[in-house]
């Protein structure tokens, strides 16, 4: 891989984009649009007696769709200025003049925007795994409508890479790409179904294919939509590719008939190659089928644990506000004018402090969302999962969304006046904790007034899936607990009273945590000035 | 250490570089002189194995740039006429993104990144943004990055382009040292002078062509007429002394200013002293005399203008 990738290019492209604005703009309206979509999805998820599974299915499939166009714009817009910015800050021959050969300057410039690109469409995963809450979507069609936004992220990249080598303007670029991208995906849309799936460039199209199921036969093998149209984007990307490769060679040097034939014949081995591990996968067994469907008696057992939502709400606002001021109110980094700490870790070499204190907590907070879940289903597996818990567990997503864009705010922080004084710092951290957890806290609000209790037919219609022989205790001992717990608090406060309260005293939390972290460090770096 | 065979570059129809041959030795600091559109840039960037000549071959160190550049680029540090820098960087960053293309490893690129950090006076500035750095600072960076793979030969396009006279003197220093140190440095300016002092050997191009190519001292022969003389005259008879020296053959253009003679006259030291012992022979008495030796920059004004073609 060496020859075709530069791990230090990738690093710096990395590097320019994450560091940049553009990296909080793309993560917070992705994000933005995810907390958006989820929550709209589920208040407008029918009446009190649909299903909880028939929302959490309705809900993954807008939030899927809305970012698989937005994964290929997403792709197009990351890449679209790779080759054209360094030929605008007249970067391009000192690139060239090191030994990086144009194809490693090429791929490595996809790879870092793949990367970017992952690490923005990553941070709807904790929406996504939300859903679990809510039933109807399974782990595999998580799994694959990951993997089909991963290819549609591919495909717009090297449309991006394309446009951008061949234009050597980003003014031109980045609008030819996003437009040829969705083009594309329009012009290829009525090959999305059956056989011709293969030459399918539509991402909606696709992803309604792998959730209702179907398969295209190639060589003998079946193969699901899906996957022939992630074939598709992966060769069309691969064409692209080397058309950029060929770009960025000086003229003399292009190989376009040497290029062709070689690309032929990968070509082949990666499609024979490909088909050959599906048609394995059908023979072991693999279900090629719609994976959005009702779940079967055993999977509404599994996907049940009414105080599930409940614990994983209270865990992950507990773990927010105590993380909050450890990753993101002490993250100040080098590009904000401060000199950097010494023997700072991976992850803050690649994207800089906050960026990486950013990533690192999503990541932990989807861990430990599906640690949880699986602890829950565990204990509570025979309980009763219902609305009431998911509308409790969707104000967690809210909660997830508040501490990321604090997080990036801090990332912020270097372009905005930076209070001098430390009196002046607590208060402008505090403030910006208040008006997000006040901001983002609305909806988790509404949610909890717009759902009453479930009706009794639902639950019966619930109860009805068990499998046979299996005796639930119905309703469970945790949820009669948990009601009366609950009734108890309600009737002493308001509902939006408590909630407030809360942030209130997550906030004063966050901001005390926050003043004696910032203490101890002001006290180790004067203890290490004396000792200087 | 660098060879030019009859190297033709073309735009189209333009033709930026004809049969231009030129070697540079190893170690030597060579400075490409010539006005905007001589063809410069063409060629370097040809030696840089970025533009492929029509006709002619490039060779650094042995090695045919048209056949090889990846190994050519290992050999080679190469500072545009116009670059730009990742401003998201960090300097050190920066340098080492460039070591690290080169195949540094990772003891060896942090002392040779603190090194050339350390010699363009980066230090203090290693954690610093590089859009936070001025113009000045920021041409002392690409000059670490050139550096930091050590390489045997340097190709400088107009470096001191756009810098301060405090800048410029610094990059002479640098240019110096490096030439005093074995690394073959290939630079090219459109203001003479500011090569003329760390040189060791000079071409004048102009219109794809070499005009001139040799030692300082070398072309100031080629150029003939090079030595200056200011001589103070006395009794006023500045005009008649002008006329006497009208009428000898190794002097070429006399000014009369006040009651001074600006005399260039061939770089020989018996036409000086024939022209002295004449002006005394014929009764004029000289107050003093000052001489300065014709610069580059006016070889390089006669060889553009082709006077001295």
């Amino acid at each position: 891989m060496a020859h075709i990738l530069s791990r230090p290019l990738i690093t710096k492209e990395l590097r320019q984009t994450l560091r940049g604005p553009a990296a909080l703009v793309l993560q917070n309206l992705l994000l933005t649009v995810a907390a958006v979509t989820a929550v709209v999805a589920c208040l407008g998820g029918g009446s009190g007696e649909t299903p909880t599974w028939q929302i959490g299915a309705r809900t993954f499939w807008i939030l899927m769709s809305i970012q698989a166009v937005m994964a290929v714009l997403l792709g197009a817009a990351l890449t679209a200025p790779g080759v054209s910015s360094e030929h605008e800050q007249k970067t391009i021959d000192i690139l060239r003049s090191t030994p990086l050969a144009s194809r490693q300057i090429a791929w490595s410039k996809f790879t870092g925007a793949l990367l970017t690109g992952c690490a923005v469409l990553g941070v709807s995963l904790p929406v996504a795994v939300g859903l679990f809450f809510l039933g109807g979507v399974s782990t595999t069609a998580l799994v694959c409508a990951y993997i089909l936004l991963f290819g549609a992220l591919v495909w717009g990249a090297m449309l991006g890479l394309y446009c951008s080598a061949l234009t050597r303007h980003t003014a031109a670029a980045v609008p030819v790409a996003i437009i040829g991208a969705l083009v594309v995906a329009v012009v290829t849309a009525p090959f999305a179904q059956g056989p011709s799936a293969l030459a399918a460039l539509t991402p909606l199209g696709t992803l309604l294919r792998m959730l209702e199921g179907g398969d295209v036969r190639l060589f003998g093998a079946a193969i699901p939509v899906w996957a022939a149209g992630l074939l598709a984007w992966c060769v069309a990307a691969a064409t692209l590719a080397e058309a950029s490769v060929q770009l960025l060679t000086e003229e003399h040097r292009r190989r376009l008939w040497g290029t062709r034939w070689r690309f032929g014949i990968l070509f082949l081995l990666v499609a024979l190659a490909a088909v050959g591990s599906l048609d394995l996968l059908r023979r072991v067994g693999y279900p090629y089928g719609p994976l959005i469907y009702p779940p079967t008696p055993q999977q509404v057992a599994e996907t049940q644990g009414e105080l599930l939502g409940m614990y994983t709400t209270a865990f992950g606002v507990a773990l927010a506000y105590v993380l909050t001021p450890l990753f993101c109110a002490g993250a100040r980094g080098p590009l904000d004018g401060s000199k950097p700490r010494k023997g700072y870790g991976l992850l803050e070499r690649l994207f800089g402090y906050s960026m990486a204190a950013g990533l690192r907590y999503v990541l932990l907070l989807t861990v430990v969302a599906w640690a949880m879940s699986q602890v829950g289903l565990l204990v509570w597996g025979n309980g009763l999962f219902d609305r009431w818990c998911g509308t409790l567990t969707l104000a967690f997503v809210p909660i997830v969304a508040a501490v990321w864009g604090f997080g990036k705010l801090a990332e912020l922080i270097g372009l905005i006046p930076w209070p001098r004084s430390d009196v002046g710092r607590k208060l402008f951290v505090f403030v910006l904790i208040a008006l997000l957890m006040a901001g983002w806290a609305i909806p988790a609000m509404m949610l909890s007034w717009g759902h009453p209790e479930p009706s009794a037919a639902s639950e019966v219609m619930m109860a009805c899936t068990m499998p046979a022989g299996v005796v639930a205790a119905f309703p469970s001992p945790a949820k009669v607990w948990a009601s009366a717990a609950m009734d108890r608090l309600a009737a002493a406060l308001p509902l939006p009273i408590f909630a407030a309260l809360v942030h209130v005293a997550g906030g004063l939390l966050c901001l005390g945590l926050t003043a004696l972290l910032r203490s101890r460090r002001t006290r180790k770096a004067a203890a290490h000035r004396s000792e200087g | 250490m660098i060879r030019v065979e009859n190297v033709t570059i073309t735009y189209d129809e333009l033709v930026a570089v004809r049969d231009l041959s030129l070697e540079v030795g190893k170690g030597s600091i060579f400075g490409l002189v010539g006005p905007n559109g001589a063809g410069k840039t063409s060629l370097i960037r040809a030696l840089a194995g970025l533009l492929a000549p029509a006709g002619g071959r490039c060779l650094i160190d042995g090695v045919d740039v048209g056949e090889d550049p990846a190994a050519v680029h290992r050999l080679i540090g190469y500072m545009p006429d116009f670059y730009g820098v990742y401003d998201h960087l960090l300097v050190r960053e920066y340098v080492r993104f460039f070591g690290e293309t080169y195949g540094l490893t990772d003891g060896r690129l942090r002392a040779r990144t603190d090194e050339v950090l350390a010699l363009t006076r980066l230090t203090e500035k290693a954690d610093t943004a590089v859009g936070g750095l001025s113009r000045g600072m920021k041409q002392r960076l690409c000059f670490a990055r050139c550096l930091v793979h050590e390489p045997k030969v340097l190709l400088l396009d107009e470096p001191a382009s756009g810098i301060d006279p405090g800048g410029r003197y610094e990059l002479r220093k640098l240019i110096a040292h490096l030439g005093a140190t074995g690394t073959t440095v290939f630079v090219s300016s459109h203001i003479l002078p500011e090569l003329a002092d760390v040189c060791d050997s000079v071409g004048i191009m102009e219109r794809g062509e070499l005009r001139a190519c040799g030692s300082v001292e070398e072309i100031a022969a080629l150029a003939g007429a090079a030595r200056v003389a200011t001589i103070t005259v006395l009794d006023g008879q500045a005009e008649r002394a002008r006329e006497l020296l009208a009428g000898f053959e190794p002097v070429g253009e006399v000014t009369v200013r006040d009651d001074a003679l600006e005399v260039r006259l061939t770089d020989s030291n018996d036409a000086f002293a024939d022209m002295l012992a004449l002006l005394v022979g014929q009764g004029i008495r000289i107050g003093g005399v000052t001489e300065q030796k014709s610069d580059l920059e006016q070889l390089y004004l006669k060889l553009t203008r082709g006077e001295l073609a």
